[in-house]
């Protein structure tokens, strides 16, 4: 055994007899010191250089809001998507839920995709009931933009590599809450489920909110289960509509914000949102904030 | 077991390798930077302290929409990759691969694009040109810049290509070209330095040359219908075979230097205007 100690002259080591540590006493001091250099420059070599500070005080959650407006969604299903989305964030419940988190405060941006994937609204920052409103009032006059296909792959890609990369905090858990109504359709070169595992290994949640209307109703939520959803404590949630999407939106607010296990994988379309509250509501997390990354 | 000052050398000697293999190691590794990782760079980028990508493979990635927070790319490949909507401005692209890049809509305003090669790169999403998604290389500098690419509506004002060559690529024998030749039809070169640039055969109708410093450019076989060239400098610019209907003349400097005018300016031609 050895110890390594600061003597009068600096370093040097105390070891014991025939180990190899004597040898480093034995040898000539111009080599020591070279030897022992040459150590420290590979230790520094192999230090991964300091990241910079975040720009804002640590948050519970930075969540990204995905919303599809490809083809099949027009003005009122936007508007009923971004309303929805609207009045979740202004709700009390949800305020609630934020303001009660151990930083009271959370991260919203909110992605629209279809053939590719834009940042309609970046990050902001909600700690009290105003912000909450303010940003509400912002979701609500996001413009309607449109596009053509189903990218799912897309979007998750650009979330991985663009949105998440970019939280301008700590935050205890990175949410990503998908919403659509219909299954990939782009044929994009990295499959849907590939890229969900890629932003899971970074330590994402990936929630999904299939909305089930349309020809892919009865599939869309097993795809998106298989698909789209990852991560601990991740969960789908459909909404058996457009006009349910409000509904949907702010129960999912409330479990992704708060961190607590739905208690099952899925939260299913028929089943009443009272129901899947209360069962929110008992049921300890154990998605624990020793899993989460920061 | 004892080592003695050689032995103790060896083992010096052993450990510098050992460290400059892992740090080679960790350094080719970081020459495939992903755009992830790319992203995370630049968002931690400190102001003032450019991120520096030089000599970086970075082919083929998604890079759009980013600020690059006027980064150093000096000699890196960019062969491939998706610079929509990306903002380069004052950034450090010189002796860069640009070829078949995505440059839908970015911004290269003051970038130094010195002796960079922008072969084919993608311009549009269209084939019916939207000039909104033009890139933009207002004050840049394209000294000695090979660029063959629609640029139609592309803003190049003040910017400095000198000896830039725009000249058509040779095809293969058997290859249909979908471009034959440069088109940059009602770009903005005003007060453009383009002394020396070869623009042989390009299709520049429409475009505003005004005040631009055109001394001994290569116009040979150019389009240059509707062109304004007024207060250019022209002198010893070659416009032999260009065509020049409705161009406008007025003020330029230089052009009893330039040759090839007897050519291109038909006399009698009612439809130039005449300084």
């Amino acid at each position: 055994m050895s110890d390594l100690f600061l003597g009068p002259r600096g370093f040097s080591f105390r070891a014991q007899p025939s180990s190899i540590s004597t040898n480093l006493l034995s040898f000539s001091m111009p080599l020591r010191w070279l030897f022992l250099a040459v150590v420290l420059i590979n230790a520094l070599l192999a230090t991964p250089p300091a990241k910079s500070a975040p720009k804002f005080d640590p948050v519970d959650t930075a969540l990204v809001i995905a919303v599809d407006v490809s083809n099949s969604v027009d003005e009122r299903r936007y508007r009923l998507q971004m309303n929805g989305i609207a009045n979740a964030l202004s709700d009390p419940a949800v305020v609630g839920t934020i303001l009660n988190g151990a930083q009271g405060a959370i991260l919203v941006s909110v992605v629209t995709w279809s053939d590719r994937p834009r940042m309609a609204l970046p990050w902001m920052r909600i700690a009290s009931q105003e912000e909450a409103f303010a940003v509400a009032r912002r979701v609500r006059a996001l413009p309607h933009t449109t596009g053509e296909f189903t990218c799912v792959a897309n979007m998750l890609r650009y979330l991985n590599d663009k949105v998440l990369p970019t939280v301008p905090a700590m935050a205890l858990r990175k949410v990503v809450d998908v919403s659509g109504d219909g299954q990939d359709n782009c044929n994009s070169r990295v499959a849907t489920p590939d890229i969900r595992d890629e932003l899971v290994r970074y330590g994402t949640i990936v929630n999904g909110l299939p909305i089930l209307e349309g020809k892919e109703a009865l599939t869309l939520e097993q795809w998106y289960d298989d698909n789209v959803r990852g991560g601990p404590g991740s969960f789908v949630l459909a909404a058996k509509s457009f006009e349910d999407f409000g509904r949907a939106i702010r129960q999912k607010f409330i479990v992704e914000i708060s961190g607590i296990n739905p208690g099952t994988r899925y939260a299913r379309a028929d089943e009443t949102s009272d129901t899947k509250i209360r069962s929110i509501e008992l049921a300890p997390n154990p998605v624990s904030r020793d899993q989460a990354k920061f | 077991m004892t080592l003695g000052n050689a032995g103790w050398l060896r083992v010096t000697l052993a450990a510098c390798i050992l460290g400059v293999s892992v740090f080679a190691a960790g350094q080719s590794a970081a020459n495939d930077l992903t755009a992830r990782e790319v992203t995370i760079k630049l968002f931690d980028a400190e102001p003032d302290k450019p991120v520096d990508f030089s000599d970086l493979n970075l082919t083929l990635i998604d890079l759009s929409g980013l600020d690059f927070k006027r980064a150093v790319l000096t000699g890196a490949d960019l062969y491939g990759t998706d610079f929509s909507n990306a903002d380069l401005t004052g950034t450090d692209l010189s002796y860069t691969r640009l070829d078949r890049a995505t440059i839908i809509g970015t911004n290269f305003t003051e970038a130094d694009l010195t002796e960079s090669s922008f072969l084919r790169p993608t311009t549009h999403t269209d084939t019916r040109i939207n000039r909104s998604e033009t890139a933009d290389f207002t004050r840049a500098k394209l000294v000695r810049t090979r660029l063959f690419a629609r640029l139609d509506g592309a803003s190049f004002r003040s910017a400095d290509l000198t000896e830039a060559d725009f000249s058509p690529l040779s095809s293969g024998a058997n290859t249909i070209a979908v471009l034959p030749y440069v088109t940059i039809v009602g770009a903005d070169f005003s007060n453009a330095i383009l002394k020396g640039a070869n623009l042989q055969q390009g299709k520049l109708s429409y475009s505003n040359f005004r005040n631009a410093d055109l001394r001994e450019v290569d116009f040979r076989a150019a389009e240059l219908t509707g062109v304004n060239f007024a207060g250019a400098n022209v002198a010893g610019a070659d416009f032999t075979g260009a065509s020049m209907d409705r161009a406008i003349l007025s003020g330029v400097i230089g052009l009893n230097q330039a040759k090839g005018l007897g050519v291109a300016v038909k006399p009698g031609d009612e439809g130039i205007k005449r300084p």
